[in-house]
């Protein structure tokens, strides 16, 4: 069933993300200006995660589906890069969270297969680099300043609400509706990590309460 | 080691009562308090979470029977039926899980075994997450006519109500409520295969996490490890099926 959505209530957070507002990665709000830019070079074409694109269909990828997958591996692959950068710099010392960051950062690089897969499966190229963005407006400055056990827990649970956020925000998105599917069994995970994580940060285990937050979705005009 | 009281009650507090005068911040992480050392961090699935749970015992009671809770289970939605369920129906179901998690939450909050205030206190909370959610899923099923009468699923809340009823300790009521919410997120992942609405869509896109987030919570509360506490994918291998839990009539 295919409906326009218009004069229906939303559901609380689910929806309304803007991708050319600013992002929000780690508390800190980044004016992703070379998303901004890379908007204004496509056209905004991958901007699709607002509140007017509410019907999808079980068409073929588009180019645009590929567009989302190959941000969700770049995003993967630099979220697997900086857990990397933190296990190496062995800061983490309490074991069993030292632990949860190797499991997770195992869950990531599948992620990224997974994604890759996916990209591969519709027609696309994969994208086997780390987000441009997120090494540099998150991952590279925070891990530049990290001294600390606690600046790394602090990191990490922002780097997976980051990534829990956009992959919530892209479902929807597609023109294939299978991959809403796949992108949601990813997210659900990426929001088990930030359950994890939060308490070590001061925060609870549903911290966007009853309903997943979009806030700090990144586009994917990050990799354009 | 179980998790302390005090801890558990951290973890299901609301955003808003972290900024609470005098909270006690707490010295040690999670982890420290409910992982051991020898726990295997490989990769798992839902799929297999779940075999070790029902492994461990995990049963649930349906009217005098009492069967295993994976055997309520199926593997998805689309595949127990002859053609896949309309988002209207999709979203009726789901409304109703949602109001049956909240209607056996709150009663369970009231049992001796949920006695403690952390407990209790994330029986309460969940509950009413899950209450918005039903709200939710409410306006977007008149939107769709969705064939629901805004009451919770009686088989679920009869299988909820007869493993919280069960339940002998605190342990026991936090893995029910970890193997409910665990089959709530496959559950949406399972709708999200076929549901073509966008409203639908982005709701159960938003409602999802937060039950993958309450599994983590029941979870770690009840001491379970980093491999059995988060999976590597949400799998939709424990939807909850809507034929064997039709809706209210």
């Amino acid at each position: 069933m295919s409906t326009s959505g218009d004069n229906v209530p939303q559901a609380p957070k689910s929806t309304g993300v803007d991708r050319r507002r600013f992002l929000t990665l780690g508390g800190v709000s980044v004016l992703a200006t070379a998303v901004m830019a890379a908007c204004g070079k496509k056209g905004g074409s991958s901007s699709g995660a607002g509140t007017t694109e509410s019907t999808t269909s079980t068409t073929a990828p588009s180019p645009k589906d590929i567009d989302i997958l190959r941000t969700a591996q770049s995003l993967e692959v630099a979220a697997a890069a900086g857990y990397q950068k933190i296990i190496d710099a062995n800061v983490v010392k309490t074991s069993s969270l030292s632990d949860a960051v190797k499991a997770f950062q195992t869950h990531h690089k599948q992620h990224a297969q997974a994604f890759e897969n996916a990209t591969i499966g519709a027609g696309g190229e994969a994208y086997t680099q780390p987000n441009p963005v997120v090494m540099n407006q998150l991952l590279n400055p925070r891990l530049a300043a990290m001294k600390t056990e606690a600046d790394a827990t602090k990191l990490l649970y922002d780097l997976e609400h980051m990534l829990s956020a956009t992959f919530q925000s892209d479902v929807g998105t597609f023109s294939n509706i299978a991959f809403n599917q796949k992108v949601a069994s990813v997210g659900g995970v990426e929001a088990a990590h930030v359950a994890f994580l939060a308490p070590s940060t001061g925060k609870p285990t549903t911290p966007d309460g009853a309903f997943g937050s979009v806030d700090g979705a990144v586009p994917t005009t990050s990799i354009s | 080691m179980e998790i302390s009281e005090h801890e558990f009650r951290r973890l299901v507090a609301d955003a808003d009562e972290q900024h609470r005068a005098g909270m006690e911040r707490l010295s040690a992480d999670l982890s420290d308090l409910h992982l051991d050392d020898d726990r295997d961090i490989s990769p798992t699935s839902r799929r297999q979470l779940l075999r070790r749970v029902a492994a461990g015992g995990a049963v649930v009671a349906v009217g005098t029977a009492v069967v295993p809770l994976l055997d309520l289970f199926t593997p998805a939605l689309a595949q127990t039926a002859t053609q896949p369920p309309s988002d209207a129906s999709l979203v009726a179901f789901a409304e109703s899980v949602e109001r049956a998690l909240a209607a056996s939450y709150a009663e369970a909050a009231t049992f001796a075994a949920a006695s403690g205030a952390a407990v209790k206190g994330a029986l309460t909370t969940f509950a009413g997450h899950h209450q918005q959610h039903a709200s939710a899923l409410a306006t977007v099923g008149a939107h769709l006519n969705a064939p629901s009468n805004h009451k919770p699923n009686p088989k679920l809340l009869d299988v909820a109500h007869g493993q919280f009823t069960a339940a002998r300790d605190q342990t026991q009521i936090l893995n029910v409520g970890f193997l409910l919410e665990t089959s709530a997120a496959s559950t949406y992942m399972s709708a999200l295969s076929t549901l073509t609405d966008g409203q639908a869509q982005k709701l159960s896109a938003s409602v999802l996490p937060v039950e993958s987030q309450h599994s983590v919570a029941f979870g770690a509360g009840a001491g379970k490890a980093i491999a059995d506490l988060v999976p590597t994918f949400i799998l939709p291998d424990h939807t909850l099926d809507p034929t064997k839990f039709p809706i209210a009539t």
